[in-house]
């Protein structure tokens, strides 16, 4: 074996190592809630709590109410943008990264100071309300991934053609974005889903700043006062996370996607 | 009876122009191609017709009635693109079937026009085939297929034999030409190969820098161009300087020599310098008689292209191109002889004065 390659090989275990170590770590302390022997005993109590189920629910109902609402709003403008507006690419790239530079922190206080029960929409004052607060928080949240995913989708058809074919063809709008643009960025979207559901599941400022029961506030508490369980519920997030990521490779499948190879 | 009317038609984007006072009437079941080179506006006054592009000013007419601001889905146009531009997402039956299913057609009825359809552009097999499993001459008989499958008022052509192999684009020009005659659909084609534009149309109007430059038969915009434009643009062609003789009588000095046209020259008068051109078809070496003019000149080389022979000749400070039909009996002149050319008056063109 060439020098090089040993070189090359050293790296990819040094970092294989960084960062499988306190994967493995973790996912072994997790195993040892029996004294003396190794058992999913941690994982059976965090399934059999309510809150673990009652935070859980909670989070994937507003992951799926995100990616819908996120979907909604993002691809027609996405589109549009790249259709009729191309100009304006810039200055919609530059909002949709906001939430990147804006800390959580500010944007829930921000929301929490528009949206109290002292506003002209007074959102937390009611549990459905309080509920729609976070969905469109998460939106936001989501809004660099989701538009990102989405354009690059985008840039993969020739948006403009593929609608004037279909005006041709006595399509009107809704029917162009729904039949024929929505199913061709069908692996943008859905890869923007799942980078969302990811983001959701996890999130901790915004649900505990709206004190909303979600996942992420769940996870510090058990966290907080437990010694095994978190190490479990820090490996059923991570094989969320990377399961999420494994069906954005799968869904990038199909007759679209193939008729860009 | 015009079925399409173009209405001093205008398009401008900002300040620049790109389509100048279009004129242009077609008549129901013509085949008309805009013909003109890059930028010339043709594509534009095409999407217009479509209505992809809003007219800055002007009007469209189909069959009378006034669609210049009607969005492209309520217009009932087919067109075939370029870039194919089918759905990929769809199968090919989808995307023929796509137009009838948007206007809410039973799916019996959808059925039995897409097979109608396939067995047109004679594809049965493929119905359940996607875009990307097609050859880019399939993909273009199924674009044609979707763009009639709604049975539309006109059929728009976006050079589509442009990304085609020269094989195809031949077999595909031609059964684009027998399909509309056979339906006796109303065309319009943009193309910017001449060639094309006088093998498939009943007429063709030549564009250059937004304007209409010259509208007429395949024949007349190729043996009596009414523009140096449209002389240059269309088939190859000899140009030479000459002095007008006598206007009234067509006659004018080429050199030496003194040639006639076949006409009065309109707007000349003797002494006056005009180009005049000749295809390289009209010009016969050796060859004389009542009623030819005789350019005398030295050949200077000559390029054999198969079923023809081109011969290469000086005359004075202008280089003519003579082409002669190929034969195994034919055998050119030696270079450097000096040959007689002959050409009817009826091939001599005189540009107007520039």
């Amino acid at each position: 074996m060439k020098r090089g390659h040993i070189g090359a090989w050293l790296v990819l275990v040094a970092g294989a190592a960084y960062f499988l170590a306190p994967l493995i770590a973790t996912f072994e302390f997790s195993l040892r809630m029996k004294r003396g022997e190794y058992s999913f005993e941690a994982y059976r109590v965090v399934f059999a709590t309510s809150e673990f189920q009652g935070a859980f629910l909670y989070s994937v109902v507003q992951a799926l109410a995100t990616i819908v609402v996120g979907a909604l709003i993002v691809t027609p403008t996405a589109y549009w943008v790249r259709l009729r507006l191309p100009r304006l690419r810039g200055v919609v790239e530059f909002i949709t990264l906001l939430p990147l530079v804006v800390p959580a922190i500010v944007l829930v206080f921000g929301y929490i100071k528009m949206f109290s029960s002292s506003s002209i929409l007074p959102l937390t004052s009611t549990t459905f309300g309080a509920d729609a607060l976070l969905m469109f928080g998460y939106v936001t949240l989501s809004l660099p991934y989701m538009y990102r995913a989405v354009d690059t989708a985008l840039a993969a058809i020739d948006v403009r053609t593929l609608t004037e074919a279909a005006e041709s063809q006595g399509a009107g709008a809704l029917t162009i974005l729904f039949r024929i643009i929505l199913p061709n960025i069908r692996s943008g979207v859905l890869s923007g889903a799942f980078v969302t559901f990811a983001i959701v599941i996890g999130e901790f400022t915004f649900a505990s700043l709206l004190d909303r029961p979600a996942f992420g506030p769940y996870l510090q508490l058990v966290g907080a006062n437990r010694a095994y369980e978190p190490s479990a519920l820090a490996m059923m997030a991570f094989a969320l996370t990377w399961g999420a990521m494994g069906l954005m490779q799968l869904v990038g499948g199909g007759p679209v996607a193939a008729s860009r190879r | 009876m015009t079925f399409l009317n173009l209405i001093g038609v205008e398009k401008s984007f900002g300040s620049q122009v790109v389509v100048q006072r279009f004129d242009l009437a077609v008549e129901r079941g013509e085949f008309v191609t805009l013909l003109g080179p890059s930028g010339c506006g043709k594509t534009t006054t095409l999407r217009m017709i479509a209505g992809f592009e809003r007219a800055s000013a002007g009007e469209i007419r189909i069959d009378g009635r006034d669609v210049t601001g009607l969005p492209a889905n309520k217009r009932a146009i087919g067109m075939v693109f370029q870039s194919y531009a089918l759905f990929p997402n769809m199968t090919v039956a989808q995307n023929i079937g796509f137009g009838l299913k948007v206007a809410g057609k039973a799916a019996a009825v959808i059925r039995a026009r897409v097979e109608e359809m396939l067995a047109m552009i004679r594809l049965p097999d493929l119905a359940e085939r996607y875009p990307y499993q097609l050859s880019g001459g399939q993909q273009q008989r199924v674009s044609l297929a979707r763009a009639l499958a709604p049975s539309p008022q006109i059929l728009l052509l976006d050079e589509p034999l442009s990304a085609l192999d020269a094989r195809i684009r031949l077999t595909l020009r031609e059964e684009i030409r027998a399909l509309q005659q056979r339906l006796g659909i109303t065309t319009v084609f943009v193309t910017h190969d001449q060639e094309e534009a006088l093998s498939l149309s009943d007429r063709i109007a030549v564009m250059n820098d937004g304007a209409l430059e010259q509208v007429g038969s395949p024949g007349e915009i190729y043996n009596r161009p009414r523009t140096r434009f449209v002389a240059s643009f269309v088939g190859e062609l000899n140009t030479l300087e000459a002095e007008i003789v006598d206007a009234d009588v067509g006659a004018l000095r080429i050199g030496d020599a003194e040639v006639f046209a076949a006409e009065p020259i309109r707007g000349g008068r003797a002494g006056e310098r005009r180009s005049v051109v000749l295809r390289p078809e009209a010009i016969r070496p050796d060859e004389r008689g009542a009623g030819i003019n005789v350019l005398s000149g030295v050949l200077k080389h000559v390029t054999f292209l198969g079923s023809v022979v081109r011969l290469h000749v000086q005359v004075g400070a202008a280089e003519l191109r003579s082409d002669v039909f190929n034969s195994a009996a034919y055998s050119p002149p030696e270079r450097g002889a000096t040959i007689a050319l002959g050409f009817r008056r009826e091939d001599l063109i005189v540009l107007p004065a520039s």
